[in-house]
């Protein structure tokens, strides 16, 4: 699913040069991991521009980010919206789900539902919302909600491009992965690269598929 | 010690030892047993432990699991609010029935539902590097100071929240469970730096936390190094650099020998049961065996007492015993008839049939035994002529007489059994109810009855009989006495010619006395008690004292002085007589000698006896004198009347020999013995010596006078000298001297005296002078 970049040496410092050009594009910031490889669902966010009370409420009329429940699976696994969106969480399983969050930015729940629960869920503070299933724990989910207007999440390449047309000085970025999950990381771009993307390298912790203990540990100890 | 008792012994340190060693081997094997099952109790007990521990703990991990996964609670302790989180750790705490329960939050916050419960910093990472290598974890831990069973479990939301810590408290109650279960005792013991040890025990003594006292601490020894009766199998459960957790499952052996116990005492019980029934046992087996012999040692008792009446009963106990007594029975039978046999050639006479002497004994003894007041008169009948009867119709028939003779004494007794055959011709039979005064009459009667002719084997045969009797009780209690006294009596009639002789009293004393002289004068032969004395002769033609008459003196240690008369006629009767001769032939001779050698011209004549007449003396006399290097002048030889007439033909063939030999010859006693004229003409003899008996009182009695003068005339005339002894006064001197008597001797010349006095006598002694 993961392609491997060609240009896997690619880091700011060569990005910084390209910035000089002066050239107002669409701006390319590619995520990878500790191993070098490309890092999908990492969110990252220009943060010259804060989302405003009056952009919040426009946003809420704007319409509503989609969390789908598809396979036993949040589908995508994360959303980035815009602080003050609306998220709607169609269940496109044929079993019920109980959507909920403890996430400071929003607690919530959705009682046991198909297809479509009664009403989206207005998300009007930023930060990180994990979703879980009550009934299904191995079910997790994310959104991001952006106090920033110009964001993007990475595709499968770890590519996002932003088209906000400014070169920010301060990146904010985030991963479910790494190793402070609950914390929004920023990263100064000295110099933007005239020609490709802005590299970000992330540590990450990936949640290995490691099973509940089931039985007592009849000594302690080494 | 008895065959019973060694029997007894024997099977009872048998069994004895065999007890031991069967009480012993099941002890041991108990204690084995008990030892083993001990220890296979530990192994299982052990496993329920680990079990039951693991179970526990596996309840709490599915309880903190449902717990941290609800709903309710991930909305409580995310809810930012200290109190509400606490509160809601208590309840759930209470809900799964934990003891304790900490929240910990990914800032590494500790919420806990107890607020004295701290936990280490150290200890809280190492738990939680460890909870998220594996998704949680779980264990047994020190906090504070309790042992806890504890899970940490992740709070998920889906991701983790927060960290929890569940535990449940090893406490008291939880170890008696585990005890209840295991049926082991189980001691707890932990120790970390901090709090140094905690023990929980189910023993009562050992719950206290606190500092243990000595008795304690050696219980605690003791439990967990498997001393004295524990024995202790210890399971490790943690081991961690903050603290080191063991469970100790012990077993109390004495618990375990107390079950036991009954076995124990069952078969001490049963031993010394078999024991004493196998004494018992043994008691009367070795009664069985030994009965049939002590039996038999009573019958062989009563056999060697002289009863064979009783028979032995075979009682079939077995063949052995069967055996022993058929053979006993036979062999009690022919010891009956043998002894029947011994009994009548012991007490009976073969030739006549009367009983014999040892049997008049025993009938005698009975009789005084049995009826002691019953008179007895004991005869003993002696036929004076059967020597001469024997002598001249042989042996036969005097046997036939004998026996005849002893039927007319049975004919009289009318009892066998009284009669006895004593000695060759000697009879001895006791009278019953007869005593001093009524014997009379029977002795006449016996006298008639046994003189009285009997014809044997043709032969008209008349019998002279002598009796001598003793009476029981008046002469002595005892049959051996009886029967002496009544020979005493019988010597004395014999001696004086009686038909018959009462016993005297005082004849036994002097028999005695007769023996006791009889049995001394052998020790006095051999230890010289005896000594010569010497009593001068006057030898009237020569005017000299010439000779001496040597003369035995005895002195008796008891009875003083014994005369020579009495203790040679014992000498005579004992056939000591050539002893005697041949002792004082010698000290004569040796005296001879000294005399002889010293000057002194004195011949010594010795007296011989009618024993010394025989045929081989004159041989021993002569070769006697040559050793003392004598001539038979030296020596004159006196020989009495009465010697010579007891055996002529023998005595004068002697006489004619010591003759021959150069002796002078002198007839001693002359008087009173019934010698003839012409029989001293025959004998070769030098010298008559007239017996003092005539010469004592010579000067007052006229028939004296007569008969010793004309005993001197005579003799004279046939060419004999004359020799006067008992001359005790001068005129009896004078008389004899005149009448030409050529030898005196007496007291009034000399008394016989010893040989020392008599060498200073003769020294001095001058002859009395006499007017014619």
């Amino acid at each position: 699913m993961l392609q491997r970049p060609k240009a896997s040496a690619l880091c700011i410092f060569v990005a910084m040069t390209i910035s000089l050009t002066g050239i107002t594009q669409p701006i390319q910031i590619q995520f990878v991991d500790q191993d070098n490889q490309p890092v999908e669902f990492a969110v990252v966010a220009d943060t010259s521009v804060k989302v405003t009370p009056e952009t919040v409420s426009k946003g809420a009329s704007k319409g509503a980010g989609v969390m789908d429940q598809i396979d036993m699976q949040f589908s995508p696994m994360v959303i980035a919206i815009t602080q003050g969106e609306q998220v709607r969480f169609p269940n496109s399983d044929n079993i019920r789900h109980h959507v909920y969050s403890f996430s400071k930015a929003k607690r919530f729940e959705t009682k046991l539902y198909a297809n479509q629960p009664e009403a989206p869920v207005l998300f009007d503070e930023s930060g990180i919302v994990v979703l879980g299933c009550n009934i299904h724990d191995s079910m997790i989910g994310y959104i991001f909600v952006s106090p920033w207007q110009h964001y993007g999440i990475s595709d499968d390449n770890g590519m996002v491009t932003l088209t906000s047309g400014t070169q920010p000085k301060t990146l904010a970025y985030w991963h479910p992965w790494s190793l402070t999950p609950n914390q929004i990381m920023t990263t100064e771009v000295k110099q933007w690269p005239s020609n490709g993307p802005v590299v970000i390298s992330l540590i990450l912790n990936k949640p290995k598929p490691t099973p509940a203990i089931k039985t007592f540990k009849r000594r302690y100890g080494s | 010690m008895s065959l019973r008792h060694r029997i007894v012994l024997f099977f009872l340190s048998l069994l004895i030892v065999s007890t031991i060693a069967t009480i012993g081997s099941v002890l041991l094997a108990t204690n084995n047993s008990v030892k083993t099952q001990a220890q296979s109790k530990l192994v299982v007990g052990k496993n329920v432990f680990e079990q039951l521990l693991f179970e526990r703990g596996n309840q709490l991990l599915n309880a903190a699991t449902v717990l941290v996964a609800d709903f309710g609670f991930k909305d409580a302790i995310t809810s930012n609010d200290g109190a509400t989180i606490k509160s809601a750790l208590v309840n759930n705490q209470e809900r799964i029935n934990a003891d304790l329960m900490l929240l910990i939050t990914l800032e590494g916050n500790i919420i806990s539902s107890d607020q004295q419960s701290k936990l280490d910093k150290a200890l809280l990472k190492e738990l939680l590097i460890l909870a998220q290598t594996q998704n949680g974890t779980s264990g047994i831990v020190m906090i504070n100071e309790d042992i806890y069973q504890f899970v940490m479990l992740p709070v998920k939301a889906p991701v983790t929240l927060a960290w929890t810590l569940i535990a449940t408290r090893i406490d008291k109650d939880f170890a008696q469970q585990l005890k209840a279960l295991t049926n082991l005792d189980v001691v707890f013991k932990a120790h970390d730096k901090k709090y140094k040890t905690v023990i929980v025990s189910t023993i009562e003594s050992l719950s206290t936390k606190d500092n243990l006292d000595n008795n304690e601490a050696r219980l605690l020894d003791a439990v967990l190094n498997d001393h004295n009766d524990f024995l202790t199998l210890p399971v490790e459960l943690a081991d961690s650099d903050f603290f080191n957790i063991n469970a100790y499952l012990n077993t109390s052996l004495a618990e375990s020998y107390l079950l036991f116990y009954p076995l124990k005492v069952q078969i001490i019980a049963i031993a010394s049961i078999t024991l004493i029934l196998s004494i018992i046992s043994a008691f009367f087996i070795a009664r069985k065996i030994t009965k049939p012999i002590i039996k038999l040692a009573d019958i062989t008792k009563k056999i060697s007492s002289g009863e064979y009446g009783e028979k032995i009963i075979d009682d079939h106990s077995s063949y052995e015993t069967s055996k022993l007594s058929e053979h006993f029975n036979t062999m009690q039978k022919e010891i009956a008839l043998r002894e029947e046999r011994l009994m009548f050639l012991a007490y009976n006479d073969s030739l006549t049939g009367v009983a014999n002497r040892s049997f008049l004994i025993k009938q005698l003894s009975d009789s005084i035994t049995f009826k002691p007041k019953e008179e007895l008169s004991i005869i003993r009948i002696y036929i004076d002529n059967f020597k001469e009867t024997n002598d001249t119709f042989g042996y036969e028939i005097g046997d036939n007489l004998l026996i005849a003779f002893a039927k007319v004494i049975i004919s009289y007794v009318d009892n066998i059994e009284k009669v006895a055959r004593i000695n060759s011709a000697e009879f001895a039979i006791i009278l019953h109810g007869i005593n001093e005064n009524t014997i009379t009459e029977k002795l006449i009667h016996l006298q008639t009855l046994l003189q009285h002719p009997l014809f044997v084997d043709n032969l008209k045969l008349k019998n002279h009989i002598i009796m001598g009797v003793s009476f029981y009780p008046q002469q002595g209690d005892e049959a051996e006495q009886l029967l002496r006294r009544s020979e005493i009596a019988l010597n004395h009639a014999k001696d004086l010619k009686l038909e018959y002789a009462l016993y005297q009293d005082g004849q036994d004393e002097r028999h005695l006395r007769q023996i006791d002289l009889i049995n001394d004068l052998k020790i006095a032969l051999e230890t010289n008690q005896l000594n010569i004395h010497y009593q001068a002769k006057v030898d009237l033609d020569k005017q000299r004292v010439s000779q001496a008459e040597a003369l035995l003196r005895w002195t008796h240690e008891k009875y003083g002085f014994v005369s020579p008369e009495e203790f040679i006629q014992l000498a005579e009767r004992t056939g000591l007589m050539p002893k005697l001769t041949h002792w004082v032939l010698d000290q004569v001779f040796k005296q001879a000698n000294t005399w002889k050698n010293k000057g002194l011209n004195i011949t010594i004549a010795v007296n011989l006896s009618a024993y010394d007449l025989v045929s081989d003396f004159p041989n021993k006399i002569e070769s006697l004198l040559h050793e003392q290097q004598l001539s038979p002048n030296d020596i004159m030889l006196e020989i009495t009347e009465s010697a010579v007439m007891n055996n002529p033909d023998i005595a004068i063939q002697v006489l004619h020999k010591l003759k021959k030999i150069g002796f002078k010859l002198s007839i001693d006693d002359y008087g009173t013995g019934y010698s003839s004229l012409s029989q001293l003409k025959n004998m070769p003899i030098d010298e008559l010596k007239i017996d003092k008996s005539f010469v004592l009182n010579l000067e007052n009695d006229e028939n004296d006078l007569a008969i010793v003068k004309s005993t001197i005339e005579l003799a004279h005339n046939i060419g004999l000298n004359v020799v006067a002894e008992g001359v005790e006064t001068l005129e009896a001197y004078g008389i004899l001297k005149n009448w030409g008597c050529n030898k005196l001797q007496g007291y009034y010349i000399s008394r016989p005296i010893d040989a020392n006095s008599f060498e200073s006598w003769i020294e001095t002694y001058t002859l009395p002078q006499v007017t014619p």
